[in-house]
């Protein structure tokens, strides 16, 4: 693999400062930068000064298949733009990490990739937000290889349960209420289970 | 003569045990893992474990711990570690004693050589001549990718990835 091609693989971008100056430089190189990157890693950018950059940086990385969130907010319409094939339809790779937005969010985001094979949250709580049933629900087309939960995913675990996410693999931290659920809707695909004993983050010591 | 409750009388209150789960066949489980933040585990841990129904196709069963859980620290004033719950996950594995292989991390296996609760750890499942491999310290559960998910290792090694700082 040429050294650019390796360079730019993963790229991440911790402001909006940042992802603005990819937006304005990249576009304007000829070499194909945009196409090398299949990963691209948001963190600390809790709110954005315009929401549709989010949208912007995605739609010029055409190759991208591995999305990693920590901190950042989604903007409601990314999940809707994604819907409605405009871009991301190849990321089959989502992590979010200690995600500043709502539930509904979260599982629009989720809903809205098609080839999602890899899923990972960890939080320390989630906003509930608006209700679930106001999103439509687009069935899961096949199984998820991995899903991993940590930490406060109240919410979470209920709405991939409603919609009948299952995976290969379950990496799952105990003391999150439900995940009953998740294994029993995976009891018929699951190959390898991962009970994670540690109770961090929201959870005190005296839910063990 | 009339006592304390148990409660006064037993050292520390009780641990609250939660309630039984329900967990339907996993017929095409091959591999647990589990990861302990002390050498007890904790009430909900063993139940969810032990309520897995006994499944043909469990190859390997690792019961591994933290890299930052200290052993030496986490097993002052325990008289009998592996007993209680342990117990639980003995009879639990030995149904499996024929086909599932326990790999045990070092530390967890090494340290109570010299007690007599060792002769008791996983004693069913050694009955049933079930195999236990030790593994290596390094190999302990790291759970990096439960906080930072997949490849924040190299969000500040710059292993590959590339910190966008144009201006």
């Amino acid at each position: 693999m040429a050294t650019k091609e390796r360079a730019f693989q993963e790229i991440k971008l911790s402001s909006e400062h940042k992802v603005n100056c990819w937006c304005i430089d990249i576009p304007q190189d000829m070499d194909g930068i945009a196409s090398y990157v299949h990963a691209v890693k948001f963190k600390g950018i809790g709110s954005w000064y315009n929401p549709a950059t989010l949208g912007l940086t995605l739609k010029g990385l055409g190759s991208l298949t591995k999305l990693w969130v920590f901190g950042t907010v989604i903007p409601d319409e990314v999940p809707a733009q994604i819907s409605r094939g405009e871009f991301g339809r190849e990321i089959t790779t989502l992590t979010i990490l200690f995600p500043p937005c709502t539930l509904a969010t979260i599982v629009s985001m989720i809903l809205s990739l098609p080839d999602l094979k890899t899923l990972c949250v960890t939080a320390n709580g989630i906003v509930s937000g608006e209700p679930l049933s106001t999103h439509p629900a687009s069935p899961q087309k096949g199984p998820l290889d991995l899903l991993q939960l940590r930490g406060d995913v109240s919410g979470l675990v209920e709405a991939l349960a409603k919609f009948r996410f299952i995976s290969r693999r379950l990496s799952l931290g105990v003391y999150i209420p439900g995940i009953e659920q998740l294994i029993t809707c995976s009891s018929e695909t699951v190959v390898e289970l991962n009970l994670c004993g540690m109770w961090f983050l929201g959870i005190s010591r005296q839910q063990k | 003569m009339m006592g304390f409750p148990d409660n006064f009388t037993e050292g520390p209150p009780r641990e609250v045990i939660p309630p039984l789960v329900h967990l339907p066949p996993l017929p095409a489980l091959t591999t647990l893992g589990v990861s302990l933040c002390t050498y007890k585990p904790s009430p909900r841990l063993a139940n969810i474990m032990c309520r897995i129904p006994p499944t043909p196709k469990l190859a390997s069963v690792t019961i591994g711990y933290y890299k930052w859980f200290k052993p030496d620290a986490d097993i002052e004033g325990l008289e009998h570690p592996f007993q209680g719950r342990w117990v639980d996950i003995d009879r639990w594995l030995a149904q499996m004693a024929g086909h599932a292989v326990v790999q045990l991390p070092m530390t967890l296996a090494r340290w109570p050589e010299d007690k007599p609760a060792w002769n008791g750890f996983l004693y069913e499942f050694r009955k049933a001549r079930g195999e236990i491999k030790i593994t290596a310290d390094d190999g302990v559960w790291d759970d990096d990718d439960g906080w930072y998910g997949d490849g924040i290792s190299s969000w500040n090694d710059g292993n590959g990835t590339w910190d966008i700082d144009l201006h």
